[in-house]
């Protein structure tokens, strides 16, 4: 089962209190012990990788399991009833435990972007776009660079999951506001309005729910939907975060042939 | 690590960025973890049958709380019941008045797929395999790219799309129209197999299971067919407000099986 161990001995030391940090630590609990054991992991101790795996393997599982039932697909042994036991389940989960085992071994991983959780979800998304990818026969398979972001179709790409996740982190806690681990900065970008018309977007709902619970009119309710992903977009922009230019170019290319 | 200049993101990369902060708290929630910090939107449990919503909503303290509401429920039944009572439906009391006063369980029933239930009164088994069946199918399209591709036919290029397909799980026996247009979007968002796509077509199939697509590729194939031959797949004839669902009136289609009802929904950005 723990097949990635052989590994270890490769992983970059790096200091707990960065992954604790990292992990937004102030209540504890799951989350703490979780950056408690990716910081010893990374430092090589291979105790920390039985126990994290047993922590999260079966959640991860469990995860692409409801993903493939989502889908339509039948897992055949077990995916169905939430036991974690599917095949391909198993499988997409296996993917994205060696892809974040290996982002670890090559330093890709950096707490001080984002939490090992939120790393470890950015991976687990790409892993299931390819896999929607290569399920999907018809699908447009030749997307330019960066034409997934804040994902990647390079599935094993730590970098583009690092970015990604650290990406989401921000807009979490920018979303999330004084409940969340948003520093000073991120609150003020923002009003509560503000933040209370992205929660609905991040859930959802359509210009025409928005205008109901508002009291405006669909095209006002898309119009300010514009405007605050806009700002968010330039929010987001200034902090570094975005798609690379190279990929817009070559999207740009690409569109005009 | 090499520094690149970035691009601001895009309206659609952004909001896609947002949907993700949700599901990283269910991805969370998933995996045990304590959803500290996580972000938590207000949308409720009614968007989502799983219950998704509701626990990322609520957190692990709302689960707690539910599960002991259920618990004070189930111990509350017990004791008015008693050892081997029967069970009856509150407001039916059999005259004792105390069954009136339960409270009624905050759960659902548990969802039983049709395929395990047998024949209610020793009929006909293939009676109950020939209920309705529904299947939705998603058609995607990133961008405008890759235009060019395809047969030839301009904007027309089925290989153009990427396409999922799934069996939704619609409670409460509510057919195909009753389902709003948001849930349908919204489920088939939550399994776009393109990242920020600008076009987004529904095609609901409800009808009896002998009738239905057998096989992915046959639901594939039945909804490019319908998509192509109502004129979806065409940008020109796909009029939406930005951000909301149209629905097309069903008509005859030559692709679509005898005994079959569909319904096409699109969105465009």
């Amino acid at each position: 089962m723990h097949a990635f161990c052989r590994t270890m001995s490769s992983l970059h030391p790096q200091s707990d209190t960065d992954v604790s940090r990292a992990a937004g630590v102030a209540g504890g609990g799951a989350q703490a012990e979780l950056a408690a054991l990716t910081s010893r992991l990374i430092a090589g101790d291979q105790a920390a990788f039985a126990r994290l795996h047993d922590m999260l393997a079966p959640g991860l599982t469990r995860h692409f399991a409801r993903k493939l039932a989502g889908i339509g697909v039948d897992d055949g042994r077990g995916g169905r009833d939430g036991s974690g036991g599917g095949g391909l389940a198993e499988e997409l989960a296996q993917r994205t435990w060696i892809t974040f085992w290996r982002a670890l071994a090559a330093g890709a991983y950096d707490p001080a972007r984002a939490r090992p959780s939120t790393f470890l979800y950015a991976v687990a998304a790409n892993i299931w776009l390819r896999h929607l990818r290569e399920r999907s026969r018809r699908g447009p398979v030749a997307l330019a660079e960066g034409a997934d972001w804040p994902l990647s179709s390079a599935a094993d790409d730590p970098a583009a999951a690092l970015e990604c996740a650290a990406a989401v982190e921000l807009v979490g806690r920018v979303v999330g506001g004084a409940e969340s681990e948003a520093t000073e900065a991120d609150e003020a970008a923002f009003t509560e309005a503000d933040r209370q018309l992205l929660r609905a977007i991040a859930d959802g709902r359509t210009d025409r729910e928005l205008a109901a619970e508002l009291g405006i009119s669909p095209s006002t309710a898309h119009a300010r939907k514009k405007g605050v992903l806009g700002r968010l977009a330039g929010f987001l922009a200034g902090r570094g975060i975005g798609p690379s230019a190279a990929g817009a170019e070559s999207e740009q290319h690409r569109g005009n042939t | 690590m090499t520094s690149r200049r970035r691009d601001n993101p895009t309206p659609e990369q952004t909001e896609n960025l947002l949907v993700m902060t949700r599901e990283l708290a269910e991805f969370e929630a998933e995996l045990g973890l304590a959803p500290e910090g996580a972000t938590r939107t207000a949308r409720g449990a009614e968007r989502n049958d799983t219950g998704r919503s509701l626990r990322w909503k609520l957190g692990v303290a709302g689960a707690a709380l539910a599960a002991a509401a259920a618990v004070a429920v189930t111990v509350g039944v017990f004791m008015v019941l008693g050892p081997g009572g029967k069970p009856a439906l509150p407001g039916t009391g059999s005259g004792s008045g105390r069954t009136a006063l339960l409270p009624v369980p905050p759960v659902r029933p548990p969802e039983i797929e049709p395929g395990l239930l047998g024949p209610a009164d020793g009929g006909d088994a293939t009676e109950v395999a020939e209920q309705h069946v529904h299947m939705v199918v998603a058609l995607y399209r990133q961008g405008d790219e890759p235009r060019g591709q395809g047969a030839g036919s301009g904007d027309d290029c089925t290989s153009c799309w990427c396409v999922t397909q799934w069996t939704p799980d619609w409670s409460q026996g509510r057919g195909l129209c009753e389902v709003p247009d948001a849930e349908l979007l919204t489920g088939s968002m939550d399994r776009r197999c393109v990242t920020s796509p600008k076009r987004v077509i529904v095609v609901g199939l409800s009808g009896p299971a002998s009738a239905m697509p057998s096989s992915d590729e046959h639901a594939r194939e039945l909804a490019l067919c319908l998509a192509q031959q109502k004129g979806k797949l065409s940008s020109g004839s796909v009029v939406t407000m930005p951000g909301q669902m149209a629905q097309m009136a069903s008509s005859q289609v030559t692709c679509v099986p005898v005994g079959v009802d569909y319904r096409i929904a699109s969105w465009t950005r």
